[in-house]
């Protein structure tokens, strides 16, 4: 699989003490990544450092094999980062000539960001006097004004309502169908991370796991035997669906009122692997 | 430039920071015309010269120093957006573009230098209609040349100083702390509220290293070139440091004249040296990454 970007050997210091040690991993081209952590497991600086806006102590990181082109990543940052006083037109016409492109050129891109992103009744609004979600809708537009290969954003969803989230994942999902688009993100909600094809989680500076979704359950998930019984609910590790039957022959039928076997879902292994490490064993 | 065209875009988005700005140029004038003009024409004549020309060298004086104060505030507005772009993390997205971190610090001097030149030559031609109205004196073209060039060097210094030291607050409370106390000392440094020979020799060797004292003191000597020399006349040479040196149009360090030409290559070393301590910033900064 082709790879976009290479994260290799990266360590950062701050005042002597290790944020990043030796961080390494790859992201596929055209893949959904997550990344995720903690607070303080060292997102947030990893995240600055592809972006170029810190530099790492030791390690580089490659785009395409060659140096990091500002020009190929769009950014949404956590916070609101255009400005108060302008349009949300006025503020893409400024962040896009910084790129260098045409008055034409960003003209049609504006108007085509924001048919997509349903942006065309507050276009021209006063960024301070939009929404919360409207103005996420922006970042996002701002981020895609140049054609990114790559989209990188930090906990960009926080504080948006669930139909706004799912509106903007129904995009970013399109884009990366239609265009390729590689999305690398950090998020707070687990559940955002079960679109990502890939994943890595990150404590204390060190990952613990790097890897695919799939290979992430397979490696960590474990088979769950729920039975619900007239008095109390019962919970069981299960190997396999003839184990499960095997213990439920045991029980009294009558006293059963459901049963199911689960998959362990992402937050159960996210949750343990931060706090225990690997739980592989 | 595009990021110039969007600091200004955000100056003038608010009608309150133009008319402040004027508005702050007006009660400046306006309180030198209440509290220091008499005062002033008073020294004057105390110091012994007798002429019909002292109201008109006082006013010119004065006002030459106005427009310096004026200019080096005038700066601030455009600066408060720097501090505030950084104090919200607003900069990382101008950070995260191709645009190289001199381009976006430059871009702020660039925006606070050309809204304090806009106000300044505005306000200094408005001087200049009072001038011609009043007194019926008038300036060479070569003269208002010569001053619009005082006041476009003066104008870069202030420009360069305020973001130096805005690199240094990253909070607002901090900044406008800073512009309360900036806004009352430029003042006492230009020598515009109490005549700079008034000061003690100390603090007059302190201030004549503030670039801002030499600006004031070389526009001073082409606006009131002619006129002094009119007051003059009749005095002999001995006197004559009195009226240049007391009221600053001439600058004294360890009791010797500055020429003009010392005064002109001092404000040279000062925009140069304020580059370079901006260069050596970045550089650091980008080192210090690491």
């Amino acid at each position: 699989m082709k790879t976009i970007m290479s994260i290799d050997h990266i360590r950062k210091e701050f005042h002597h003490k290790v944020v990043l040690k030796d961080v390494s991993f790859t992201i596929p081209t055209g893949s959904i990544f997550a990344f995720l952590g903690s607070n303080g497991a060292g997102k947030s600086t990893l995240l600055n450092i592809i972006i170029q806006i810190l530099l790492p102590t030791s390690g580089r990181i490659f785009m395409n094999g060659k140096e990091v082109l500002k020009s190929k990543i769009g950014v949404v940052f956590q916070e609101n980062t255009l400005d108060d006083d302008l349009t949300i037109y006025e503020n893409l016409w400024i962040r896009g000539k910084l790129y260098h492109i045409s008055n034409e050129k960003l003209r049609h891109q504006i108007i085509v960001l924001s048919n997509k992103l349903g942006m065309a009744s507050f276009l021209h609004q006063i960024y301070k006097e939009c929404s919360g979600g409207q103005k996420r809708i922006a970042s996002i537009a701002r981020a895609l004004l140049m054609n990114p290969e790559i989209l990188i954003m930090d906990e960009a969803t926080t504080a948006l309502d669930i139909e706004t989230r799912k509106k903007l994942w129904d995009f970013l999902l399109e884009q990366n169908k239609l265009k390729n688009l590689t999305i690398f993100f950090s998020s707070h909600y687990i559940e955002e991370a079960k679109v990502a094809t890939n994943l890595c989680i990150l404590k204390s500076g060190v990952i613990l796991f790097h890897g695919t979704y799939r290979s992430l359950l397979q490696k960590y998930g474990k088979k769950y035997l729920q039975v619900q019984l007239k008095d109390q609910l019962l919970k069981k590790e299960v190997t396999s669906i003839k184990q499960s039957l095997l213990f439920l022959e045991k029980l009294d039928d009558k006293k059963i009122d459901t049963f199911s076997v689960s998959n362990s879902d992402l937050e159960d292994i996210f949750l343990k692997l931060v706090s225990y490490g690997d739980i592989s064993h | 430039m595009t990021l110039v065209i969007r600091h200004l875009k955000l100056y003038l988005k608010k009608p309150t920071n133009i008319i402040l700005s004027f508005l702050s140029s007006g009660v400046i004038l306006s309180l030198y015309f209440l509290f220091i003009r008499e005062f002033t024409i008073k020294a004057v004549s105390d110091y012994g010269f007798n002429s019909q020309y002292n109201e008109l060298f006082v006013d010119r004086l004065m006002t030459s120093g106005l427009l310096i104060v004026i200019g080096a505030t005038s700066v601030l507005s455009i600066m408060f957006i720097f501090v505030k772009d950084r104090y919200s993390g607003l900069i990382k997205d101008f950070l995260v573009t191709p645009i190289s971190d001199w381009k976006i610090l430059y871009s702020y001097f660039f925006a606070s230098f050309f809204i304090s030149m806009m106000i300044t030559i505005f306000v200094y031609f408005g001087i200049e209609l009072f001038f011609l109205i009043h007194y019926q004196d008038q300036r060479t073209v070569y003269q208002m040349i010569a001053s619009i060039f005082t006041i476009f060097c003066s104008n870069m210094i202030a420009s360069l100083i305020i973001l130096i030291i805005a690199l240094f607050i990253h909070n607002f409370t901090s900044f406008s702390t800073f512009e309360t106390l900036y806004g009352v000392v430029i003042g006492f440094f230009t020598g515009v509220y109490i005549p700079i020979g008034y000061y003690p020799a100390l603090i007059r060797n302190i201030f004549f290293y503030f670039p801002l004292c030499q600006t004031t003191s070389i526009l001073r000597t082409i606006q009131t070139g002619s006129i002094t020399s009119q007051i003059l006349k009749n005095y002999p040479k001995e006197q004559h440091h009195v009226l240049y040196e007391i009221f600053g149009v001439h600058l004294t360090f360890q009791n010797q004249v500055i020429s003009l030409e010392k005064q002109w290559k001092m404000v040279f070393v000062a925009i140069i040296l304020l580059n370079l301590f901006l260069f050596l910033y970045i550089f650091r900064k980008k080192y210090k990454k690491r």
